[in-house]
């Protein structure tokens, strides 16, 4: 199976980028390639944007994975786990929730827990490293919070580990450090534009990531990339057009000489600063984005990761 | 002169507002200059800003306002917020006596909690504007707030503390009522708390708000000021949008939220317009592509289409947007080749801003 070729025994994928650039849009189209090509694959939305649902046209997600109908020999689930009901969920799973509830103990709890750094990003991270135990999956890709936010939850690991001396918490916090650490349970896509500021940040995100929170950097995703420009045309060669359509022409082919100018530059620093593999995708028509262009980058995915695979 | 031309010369603040990846920071800094062009005194704060603009602006920047130079008749100033800081100087002043104000600065989870808790950085940046406008020292003081979602945190963030800090948690677990029979219903509760999230946390978190106690009144007459300084004829809120379809609805629903907190929208500012080269339509122009899909004018053709095509879906979110966002009225940027990394790049922005290129 590709997916399984380029990220090899890898159960989990965080998808992290700036905010903006297309995070939600390549998490649902490495979910649905990986399911297309025979995974099983569970699609986890962490933040209430609900954009997946628009993106899959199904209804909207809930703390139980929902089927998503894909092409091809995998299967596809999604799910959204929100830190309240992870909190919830922990409490339950301990068999105390209730127990809580009756002596108004759950406000009690969730206010120390809102209180306590990184607990609840720590039980969303909890719930997806068991579901990763759990081997119900073969892939599990998580679309992150924007950059910062997704160092800040990526860290409540290690936060927790420490804070924490013992107990079911620093348990949990341990188990969850160690899959994030494992490059074969566990890696990392961040999601960039060719553009100077994103490229600045992801660069800078990922030695974070690496250094902070010591997890593999998988392939760089540079996302909605423009098309490359037309060739430009002499006068002869526009001689049989209108003069308005001339003019026109020139002033376009300039304008797309120079977008394409920028991304190169910005590919070329990528090249330099940040040397992972890289899946380049293109930028779409301003349509809102549905089935059809998922499947129209699930195409284009496919092909960059043979390409991938090839040079490897 | 435009809407946005003449807030920035009349308001006393804008709050700069919009999902992330707009290019808020930007236009923030861009409306600082047309201020500082006026003749204004005018700070910035950005929340979250792309470091190298704060490096380009030529300023290191840190939490105090640092002043930009330029060839302006008015002042303009820039700061980037740093929580943390802002918490310790709103605990120091707000405490009642030092020593409480120690003790909440060496609790541990106070220590790490600026960096973490949500809504703490939303909290701090109101805080910082209501500081900075409570000096007297600035004409206009421009917030680049949070990414949409966190920026409603930002205008509830000092209700939601006051909230926690008053609120039943508080009362259950610090009677007002100092009980000598030991309240064992609390004591068997917080056991089980500990049982589940460590004993460490539930002593952190009550030390924590234990500390807090009794600066309630001064968190809550300080939220009121600045809830009306927001709500005020003075200040204004100037969404930042891109005209795509998926950011148009965002901007919709972030308006409608804007306005039921009694808030004023004075603009709305479209940024990163794709440039029209063409008075003819991309139907007209495809017309004229498919004579020529076969030769060696084909490739220039078809881009030049899928800019029109491209230019005529923006035209249509815009319009969309304008009939959604109500009164507000519309300001466009167009979209440059290059990215906006220097203060050269923030005045074309500027120019752009109010129409003058």
């Amino acid at each position: 199976m590709m997916t399984s070729e380029l990220f090899p025994s890898c159960g989990v994928l965080i998808v992290a980028g700036k905010g903006g650039v297309g995070k939600t849009t390549v998490a649902a189209t490495l979910a649905a390639a990986a399911a297309r090509n025979g995974a099983s694959t569970l699609l986890v939305e962490v933040d209430g944007k609900h954009q997946l649902a628009a993106l899959f046209e199904c209804q909207q997600l809930r703390y139980t994975p929902t089927a998503i109908d894909v092409d091809g020999s995998g299967s596809l689930h999604a799910i959204r786990l929100t830190p309240d009901r992870a909190l919830t969920d922990y409490l339950n799973h301990r068999g105390i929730y209730r127990a809580l509830k009756r002596i108004q103990g759950d406000k009690v709890l969730d206010a120390l827990a809102t209180a306590t750094p990184g607990v609840k990003d720590l039980l969303v991270l909890g719930k997806i490293r068991q579901m990763e135990d759990n081997n119900e999956y073969d892939l599990i890709v998580v679309d992150a919070p924007a950059s910062g936010h997704a160092i800040t939850m990526l860290r409540s690991a290690a936060g927790v580990a420490d804070s924490v001396d013992s107990g079911p918490l620093h348990e949990q916090a341990v188990l969850v450090r160690d899959m994030l650490a494992d490059g074969n349970r566990c890696q990392i896509v961040l999601v960039t534009l060719a553009e100077e500021t994103p490229v600045t940040e992801i660069i800078e995100a990922a030695y974070r990531l690496e250094d902070e929170i010591g997890i593999t950097l998988g392939p760089l995703i540079a996302n909605a990339l423009t098309a490359d420009p037309p060739a430009p045309l002499t006068d002869t060669q526009m001689a049989e057009l209108p003069e308005d359509v001339v003019e026109s022409l020139r002033q376009a082919i300039a304008f797309q000489h120079e977008r394409s100018r920028v991304r190169d530059t910005q590919l070329e620093r990528l090249d330099t600063e940040l040397p992972l593999p890289r899946i380049h995708l293109p930028a779409l028509d301003d349509v809102p984005l549905g089935r059809d262009e998922l499947e129209q980058l699930v195409e284009v995915l496919e092909s960059e990761l043979r390409e991938l695979g090839a040079t490897a | 002169m435009n809407a946005v031309h003449e807030l920035a010369q009349t308001q006393q603040v804008i709050l700069c507002a919009g999902t992330g990846g707009v290019g808020k920071t930007t236009v923030a800094a861009a409306i600082g200059v047309l201020a500082a062009e006026a003749g204004r005194n005018v700070a910035v704060i950005t929340v979250d800003p792309a470091r190298r603009l704060a490096d380009a602006i030529g300023v290191e920047l840190n939490n105090h306002p640092q002043i930009i130079p330029g060839d302006w008749p008015g002042e303009l100033s820039a700061m980037m917020l740093d929580a943390k800081a802002t918490f310790d100087d709103l605990v120091a002043r707000e405490a009642g006596d030092q020593e409480q104000a120690e003790r909440i600065l060496a609790n541990r989870l106070y220590q790490n909690l600026s960096a973490v808790l949500s809504g703490t950085q939303e909290f701090m940046a109101n805080e910082k504007l209501f500081e900075l406008h409570q000096s007297g020292r600035y004409d206009l003081i421009v917030v680049d707030t949070p990414p949409t979602r966190n920026a409603l945190d930002f205008l509830e963030a000092p209700d939601n503390l006051i909230k926690f800090l008053d609120g039943k948690v508080m009362r259950l677990l610090f009677p007002r009522q100092v009980r000598r029979v030991v309240n064992t219903g609390l004591r068997i509760m917080l056991k089980q708390i500990s049982a589940v999230i460590g004993a460490r946390i539930v002593e952190d978190a009550s030390g924590f708000l234990k500390a807090f106690q009794g600066m309630e009144d001064g968190f809550r007459v300080r939220a009121n000021e600045a809830a009306a300084l927001l709500a005020g004829n003075d200040t204004s809120v100037i969404m930042v949008t891109t005209p795509r379809t998926e950011t148009s609805e965002e901007t919709i629903w972030f308006a409608d939220q804007i306005r039921s907190r009694n808030l004023r929208i004075g603009a709305v500012v479209v940024n990163r317009t794709h440039p029209s080269f063409s008075d003819r339509s991309a139907d007209d122009l495809a017309d004229l592509w498919d004579h020529h899909s076969d030769d060696h004018l084909g490739d220039a053709l078809g881009a030049l289409v899928d800019i029109q095509v491209r230019v005529e879906a923006e035209r249509e979110a815009i319009a969309y947007l304008d009939e959604r966002t109500g009164s507000a009225p519309i300001t466009t940027i167009s979209l440059l080749t290059g990215d906006v990394s220097d203060l050269d790049g923030v005045k074309t922005i500027a120019d752009l801003l109010q129409g003058t290129r």
